[in-house]
């Protein structure tokens, strides 16, 4: 660095002097060197003012980032939403909302410089242009509008991601921007003086600076917003007699020279964007976690920064080191690992034997790595031979999870899920996905909680999944009566409450005001029916009242066949359920059942014409229908179902398979169809061969509906039998894929019986059943063809080895 | 008159430098018997991009080791602590050169070595007897036959032990109570047979992972061992650099002046590499040989068509001869491999010739001496 220094122009070299009126001092974020010297700094200099880069939207936050109560890692959440276009291409849809994280940490220097202005009572405020502002001086993918989910303001990408720095690594022989971070600043930076780490970190970002290409600036919108930030500066500095301005390192150029950039003329319209404190967590602070904030590994920084606190830098660097490799020892030891203490000593003396050859003035987290690495890796480091590399990782991660202070501005609704998941005692403070399993049927406690995950599925926090129980919207596993759920807090799911906290102060209101919207969208009955069953299991029965309204509407303009069946399903769900979830007399969803039943009935017969597809469909529908006659409140509508089905069966042409199901639900509504259903099957295997063909379908509809007429009534297999046995042995074989089909609605044993039977039918007895599958002609002729074929090859080898082939 | 070596040993090989370093090396702190310090060793080891000032004399130091400095520095630190140092790895990973660059820097001497082999046996670790002298004298200091290990204690230099994995785990465990006591008891010499080892002591071992692994270590051996896995070089153009410095110094050995084709390294650091990954620059997935695919592999091929160039034809290297030795080198563990080398030129070398034409179109249309 001392090279790099002397090679700067003194011109270019940025001021610092205590007794200047405007004192910039660069930082990196998370840097907990930056966050030492300016505590120091800041005592020196004595501040009545500090300005601190962030958006400035953010100002009204300052007392509860800096409140004794809130404790780090928090981070502001803000979030844009592009109603009117003005990001252009992206101003549509989902893709017009934006959303960046600021974390802060212990050791952020710019949380030290909010709290050391609190602690003095000075003022402080955030200058960057505004979130929202800074989306619009960006470009299209550049900057903050850059593809990808992870979104964060304090992201380092000047400083660590450009050429000078991978020529620097190269040259000092270090494998990373990091370690050659932690290498000349984090642990050589602490013995400097504060004049002398300043000047180092401006001549580094200088250096940074020189070599990003201007247009590269513009883009990202770097250049507006330290001119932004140029002209906040120069208003305090007429207001303020000391003022200290703490931003990246990299902009420190751009404020003292700001480029004349357009002002904005047109203010952002209210409520297009918001900011929101919210609690963060160590492993979304780690920079290899994907959201590019600051220095990797936070868990072992955040313990530095206490021990710098307690003694000097030299000790504290070897202290927490040491305290590392200890911990992963003892963690490996519960692993099953064979880590002795001798291991751990071996390991010590590894760590200060490389920083000596490094010549770092102590072990840091590049010879801990390399320590663990070198003693307690046994073998050829692989996947599975990583463990130690594993935990010291995940150690050095770190878990903690920040705290806000009672009176923090956060959302009501985040406040509820937080008082919900105390009153319910899920775990918030661990990493790990915890599971529960609620009795919903037994327990009125446990129907509460899996109402109130069930909200948190619906608003896609990311929370909770239910892993096993019964399945109202799907209909399955309706036999279970216990849910299974895992659930594992993350920041994910703080911000996802941020963005839904304007639908209510509630998770119930919030959830009631995102069904109410999803329903006036729906344009189909079985999607607002199945709205319903999702509003039914997170228990916001009220919301059911107005929804039913615009249910019964849909069901009216809903001519779709197949929806309004899932319609009927879902309300016969509910129906059903209503009094096991405890929600009996909360609506009159058989009122809803009934209005839909007469809707399907009325466009049942019409449904004759139904394509091979959609026959499945229409066969459950016609069996829901009528197992919905068979409850009690429904069996005044069976006459009208018993018309719609025989107006079905009255059309010609009718699906076969359709016809036989219907037909097998009139025989089970009044055993006289009986004849009806003889007379048909005749018709069909008797009729031309097309309608021959088709038997197999009807068949097969009917034993769907039907099946136990071929188990009582034996004169009824005889007619079958008797109407196969007229088929031409070409028809059969035509017939027979459908026909094994047909019969697959029976079971194992159920196949067997009707077998034996039909085979006594022809004479036979039940154990020629079990005869062979091929007659001992056709066996003797294959068995002829096998020994031809033998000889063959054998002379082929043979005369194959002389070369005579 | 001296005769010609065919490979001098890396203290040799290495002699003006390892003068100068320590001419360098002077204030600097180094561990009890060393002869350069833990730096100094670095310095030769990874060599300087500066000429560096040795006594007002102005000596480039080569970077010797191509890959990972950190892992470099973890050796050396290991080696002045009192664990062993276990190079881990595929076949052909510089494993050896570093142990032996090491033992050059550190005690100047890397020929006390002990090749492990499966009918390796404790005295030749240890030590064994002259039969005369003992049948004369009885066992006497005179008599014993002291073997690398023996001696790496009596003068406090390091014992190389190549292939540690190869040798029987009874043998293997022989080093056991030396590294952790650092004493060695010869019964047979009575109350003198103990012999303490000097600082400066310690015991470098490789073992290749192909082979036996190193899971069959006993784990008392392997708690006295700090373990480095040498991975295969990640980058092609590394590659590229490691194939053209040994074939130049294998060339200049043999006499062979032909200058040194660029064009054929990147080939071969190309195929090596991707078929080592399983998959091309260009993303094409690839089913990966069997056969041990490492960088001084491609040195070999890349030597032998030199060789073949050299004596044969004009001395200029041909894409077909470089094929054909390609097919020997990789044709050896089974027949599926030159299936796989076939499918790499159907797939990735066909794109490349397409796409930069020249030496990749060369190179595939060589394709036909793949048998």
């Amino acid at each position: 660095m001392d090279a790099l220094l002397r090679g700067q122009k003194p011109s270019e070299v940025i001021p610092f002097s205590l007794d200047a009126p405007v004192l910039y001092y660069p930082v990196r974020h998370h840097s907990p060197a930056c966050a030492w010297h300016l505590e120091r700094v800041i005592a020196r200099y004595a501040p009545d003012c500090i300005l601190v880069e962030g958006p400035e939207n953010a100002n009204p936050l300052i007392p509860v980032l800096t409140d004794p109560d809130t404790k780090a890692p928090v981070a502001l959440y803000y979030a844009f939403r592009d109603e009117k276009g003005l990001l252009s291409e992206e101003g549509k849809g989902e893709q017009g909302r934006f959303r960046c994280y600021y974390p802060f940490l212990d050791h952020s220097p710019e949380l030290v410089a909010l709290r050391a202005a609190a602690a003095r009572g000075s003022y402080a405020a955030f200058i960057d242009l505004s979130y929202g502002e800074i989306l619009l001086a960006t470009q299209a993918a550049r900057g903050l509008r850059a593809v990808g989910e992870k979104q964060s303001y304090a992201s380092d990408r000047y400083l660590s991601d450009n050429q000078v720095q991978r020529r620097l690594c190269e040259k000092a022989g270090l494998r990373s921007f990091e370690e050659f971070w932690e290498k000349y600043f984090e642990s050589a930076g602490l013995f400097l003086s504060d004049e002398a780490f300043v000047r180092q970190m401006n001549a580094y970002c200088l250096l940074v600076r020189r070599h990003t290409p201007e247009r590269a600036l513009e883009e990202d919108g770097c250049l507006a917003r330290e001119a932004h930030m140029a002209m906040r500066i120069r208003a305090a500095a007429g207001q303020y007699r000391r003022v200290l301005v703490v931003a990246g390192g990299f902009h420190l150029w751009g404020l003292l020279h700001p480029l004349p950039v357009p002002a904005w003329d047109e203010a952002l319209p209210e409520g297009v964007q918001s900011v929101y404190p919210m609690r963060y967590t160590l492993p979304a602070a780690d920079a290899l976690s994907g959201y590019a904030s600051g220095m990797p590994s936070p868990g072992y920084y955040a313990d530095l920064w206490t021990a710098l606190h307690s003694m000097d830098p030299a000790e504290a660097w070897t202290a927490v080191t040491l305290d590392y490799l200890v911990k992963t020892g003892r963690q490996l030891r519960r692993e099953g690992e064979t880590i002795s203490a001798v291991d751990e000593r071996c390991a010590f003396q590894q760590a200060r034997g490389l920083a000596e050859l490094r010549e770092k003035p102590s072990p840091g987290l590049y010879e801990l790595q390399d320590a663990v690495l070198s003693s307690f890796v046994k073998g050829e480091v692989t996947v599975s031979g990583a463990a130690p590399l594993r935990v010291l990782k995940a150690l050095t991660t770190g878990k903690a999870v920040g705290q806000l202070c009672d009176g923090a501005l956060r959302p009501p609704l985040v406040r509820d899920f937080d008082d919900q998941c105390r009153a319910f005692r899920l775990k918030r403070e661990t990493a790990s996905r915890e599971k529960l399993t609620l009795s919903i049927f037994s327990l009125p406690r446990h129907r509460a909680l899996s109402r109130f995950l069930h909200q948190t599925v619906f608003l896609d926090c990311g929370f909770a999944q239910r892993q096993k129980g019964p399945d109202l919207q799907r209909r399955r596993d309706r036999n279970l009566i216990r849910e299974l759920w895992s659930y594992r807090w993350t920041i994910g799911v703080e911000a996802a409450l941020v963005e839904h906290a304007v639908w209510g102060a509630t998770m119930a209101e919030a959830c009631g005001t995102e069904l109410r919207a999803r329903m006036s969208r729906a344009e189909r009955a079985g999607v607002g029916a199945g709205l319903l069953v999702q509003g039914f299991l997170m228990g916001i029965g009220d919301v059911a009242d107005e929804m039913a309204g615009q249910l019964e509407d849909l069901l009216i303009t809903d001519g779709d066949f197949a929806s309004l069946c899932e319609a009927f399903a879902a309300l016969s769900t509910l129906e059903e359920w209503q009094g096991q979830y405890g929600e009996e007399g909360t609506y009159d969803y058989p009122a809803l059942l009934d209005r839909c039943f007469g809707r399907v009935v009325q466009l049942l017969p019409a449904m004759h014409a139904v394509d091979d597809r959609g026959v499945s469909a229409v066969q459950q529908a016609c069996m829901l229908l009528y197992q919905v006659t068979g409850r009690e409140a429904f069996a005044h509508r069976r006459s009208a179902l018993v018309d719609a089905f025989a107006r079905l069966v009255g059309w010609d042409p009718i699906h076969p398979a359709l016809h036989g199901a219907a037909l097998g639900l009139l025989y089970g509504c009044d055993p006289a169809w009986k004849g009806e259903i003889d007379g048909t099957i005749r018709g069909y295997l008797r009729g031309t061969r097309g309608m021959m063909l088709r038997s197999a379908a009807f068949l097969q509809g009917l034993f769907y509906t039907a099946r136990d007429l071929l188990l009582v009534d034996r004169d009824f297999l005889g007619q079958i039998d008797a109407l196969l046995s007229e088929l031409s042995e070409a028809d059969f074989m035509d017939l027979l894929p459908e026909l094994r089909l047909a019969f697959s609605y029976f079971v194992p044993m159920e196949t067997d019986r009707i077998a034996r039977q039909a085979a006594a039918l022809h004479g036979a007895r039940g154990r020629d059943l079990d005869r062979a599958a091929v007659d001992a002609d056709a066996y003797a002729r294959a068995e002829g063809v096998d020994a031809w074929a033998a000889a063959r090859l054998e002379l082929w080898e043979q005369k194959g080895a002389d070369g005579t082939w | 008159m001296e005769h010609a070596i065919l490979r001098p040993q890396a203290e040799r090989r290495y002699q003006e430098e390892l003068a100068a370093l320590r001419v360098w090396d002077q204030g600097n702190r180094k561990p009890e018997n060393w002869l350069l310090s833990p730096k100094a060793v670095r310095l030769f080891i990874l060599g300087s991009s500066q000429p560096v000032d040795c006594g007002g004399q102005a000596v480039t130091i080569r970077k010797k080791y191509l890959g990972n400095d950190a892992l470099v520095e973890r050796c050396i630190i290991t080696l002045a602590g009192n664990r062993g140092l276990m190079l881990v790895g595929e076949p052909g990973t510089a494993k050896t050169m570093l142990s032996e660059l090491l033992s050059a820097a550190i005690s100047g001497c890397s020929t006390n070595t002990v090749q492990g082999t499966a009918g390796t046996t404790e005295d030749m670790i240890k030590y064994s007897w002259n039969y005369a002298l003992l049948l004369a004298n009885g066992p006497s200091r005179q008599a014993l036959v002291p073997a690398p290990l023996y001696v790496g204690m009596e003068k406090g230099i390091l014992t190389r032990f190549e292939e540690i994995t190869r040798t029987p785990a009874e043998v293997q465990d022989s080093l056991i109570s030396v590294l952790s006591d650092k004493v060695l008891n010869s019964p047979e010499l009575g109350d003198d047979g103990l012999l303490f080892a000097r600082p400066g002591f310690n015991v470098i071992g490789t073992a290749n992972t192909r082979d036996k692994g190193v899971n069959e270590m006993s784990s008392a051996l392997k708690r006295r061992f700090n373990f480095e896995t040498v991975q295969p070089v990640g980058d092609v153009a590394l590659e590229k650099q490691i194939i053209l410095n040994e074939v130049g110094a294998l060339a200049a050995a043999a006499g062979i002046t032909q200058p040194l084709d660029e064009e054929a390294a990147e080939l071969l650091a190309t195929t090596y590499h991707e078929l080592r990954e399983g998959v091309s620059a260009e993303g094409h997935r690839l089913e990966r040989p069997a056969a041990v695919m490492s960088t001084a592999e491609a040195v070999s091929v890349y030597y032998q068509t030199m060789m073949t160039a050299w004596y044969y034809g004009d001395g200029r290297m041909d894409a077909g001869c470089l094929v054909e030795h390609l097919v020997g080198a990789v044709a050896k563990e089974s027949d599926e491999d030159m299936g796989k080398i076939e499918g790499y030129f159907s797939t990735a070398v066909r794109d490349k010739a397409r796409r930069e034409g020249g030496a990749w179109t060369r190179y595939y249309e060589a394709r036909s001496r793949l048998k």
